[in-house]
């Protein structure tokens, strides 16, 4: 964490891995959206501010998050609405952290019920902050302690968002790096198209599983997945995907995240 | 910062809540603290223009939105009068579902005017930062 002189104490144990995370600041008022996204830069988290409730929805299905700190006083509904929409049905796995100046009794007590994993009232304090999305992360099963992975000959490193073939850096979006990182970390296992909707674009609306077979080709075709290198990215008819490591390093047969594709 | 706050004179503002904003800084990106303050007075100016508007338009709700967004703000930059004085007309037109009276509008304008030239200071007495 890098906080300046006199001040509070590091955030832990995730100081080490918060820059693999992506916060969505859904926040209408552009003085608590920088300070706000100051701190969590400062913390090692990648922030996306949205400001306003369409503005998110709208974005939402394209960028990978892993959790969302939500104001309520929104220019086009409230956060709480907001809340519902993503606990119905577009992803109901992310954690989601209320930080308001909304705080009577009633107001916590709805967002809690509501799905919200957290309540923290404005004004904030930054070490604090960063405790509770640190603490709700874990809770929700998102701690990432491992940031390299070696998979010869590919290096990824998730804190420079980085994969290099043989040391040589290739240029991925910042989508197809993330899918690389899930595949490379469950090689020789088969993952299903739910489970890459949900833990590479952590959602479940407006993408379809054709956006998923597109990524899959431009990365198998970016990072010479046919056997080159000695990797193949295949195809399981009805299961999903597996990343074949060189060896027949053949790996769990289970299916990654449950059911067929 | 434990206990209640204590109001402060008009202008001051709370140490610990500057110590706060000034975690925005970081080596990379130099000046994102002064930034910070003048995003302030800027929001801040136009959410009072905005209360005062719709005070004299009688819009209850305008006035309940703005002075929600000030208190909240003001708040985060330890100006604990002014948060407290645009909380109470929050409270008030929120609760009534009526204008606040003029003599509260005013007591607003002189404390925001007020927290405005305190920050201002705080700005000017900033080092620069070094060139890029």
């Amino acid at each position: 964490m890098n906080f300046a002189a006199g001040s509070p104490p590091s955030a832990g144990p995730m100081e080490q891995s918060a820059t693999s995370f992506r916060i969505a600041l859904v926040e209408d008022d552009p003085f608590h959206a920088e300070l706000y996204r100051g701190w969590l830069e400062n913390a090692g988290y990648r922030v996306s501010v949205y400001r306003s409730a369409s503005d998110f929805r709208r974005r939402l299905g394209a960028e990978s998050v892993d959790a969302i700190v939500l104001d309520w006083n929104l220019p086009d509904g409230s956060g709480l609405d907001l809340l519902h929409w993503l606990k119905d049905s577009a992803a109901p796995s992310l954690p989601v952290l209320f930080l308001t100046a909304n705080d009577s009794e009633e107001d916590v007590v709805a967002a809690l019920r509501g799905g919200a994993a957290d309540f923290v009232s404005k004004p904030a304090r930054a070490a604090e902050l960063a405790a509770r999305i640190e603490s709700m992360l874990r809770r929700s099963g998102r701690e990432k302690s491992v940031r390299e992975l070696a998979a010869a000959p590919f290096t990824l490193d998730a804190r420079g968002r980085r994969l290099c073939i043989l040391g040589e850096p290739v240029k991925l979006t910042e989508r197809e790096f993330e899918l690389a990182w899930y595949l490379f970390g469950r090689s020789g296992r088969i993952v299903s198209r739910e489970a890459l909707l949900s833990e590479v674009w952590r959602t479940a609306g407006d993408v379809t599983t054709r956006t998923i077979d597109t990524h899959m080709s431009r990365l198998r075709r970016k990072l010479g997945l046919d056997g080159r290198h000695g990797w193949r990215l295949a195809a399981v008819y009805q299961l999903g995907y597996r990343l074949e490591p060189p060896l027949a390093e053949s790996g769990t047969e289970g299916v990654e995240g449950g059911s067929a594709a | 910062m434990t206990g209640a706050p204590a109001l402060r004179p008009p202008g001051w503002l709370d140490p610990q809540r500057i110590e706060q904003l000034r975690l925005v800084e970081t080596p990379e990106e130099p000046g994102r603290f002064v930034r910070l303050l003048e995003l302030y007075l800027r929001s801040s100016a136009a959410w009072f223009e905005q209360l005062r508007t719709a005070a004299t338009n009688d819009d209850p709700e305008g006035v309940v939105r703005a002075a929600h967004d000030l208190r909240s703000s003001s708040d985060a930059v330890g100006a604990r009068t002014l948060a407290v004085l645009a909380g109470q007309i929050e409270v008030q037109a929120r609760s009534s579902g009526t204008s606040p009276p003029r003599g509260r509008i005013e007591a607003l304008a002189l404390e925001q005017q007020a927290v405005a030239a305190a920050v201002r200071t705080l700005i000017a007495l900033e080092p620069a930062p070094p060139p890029a």
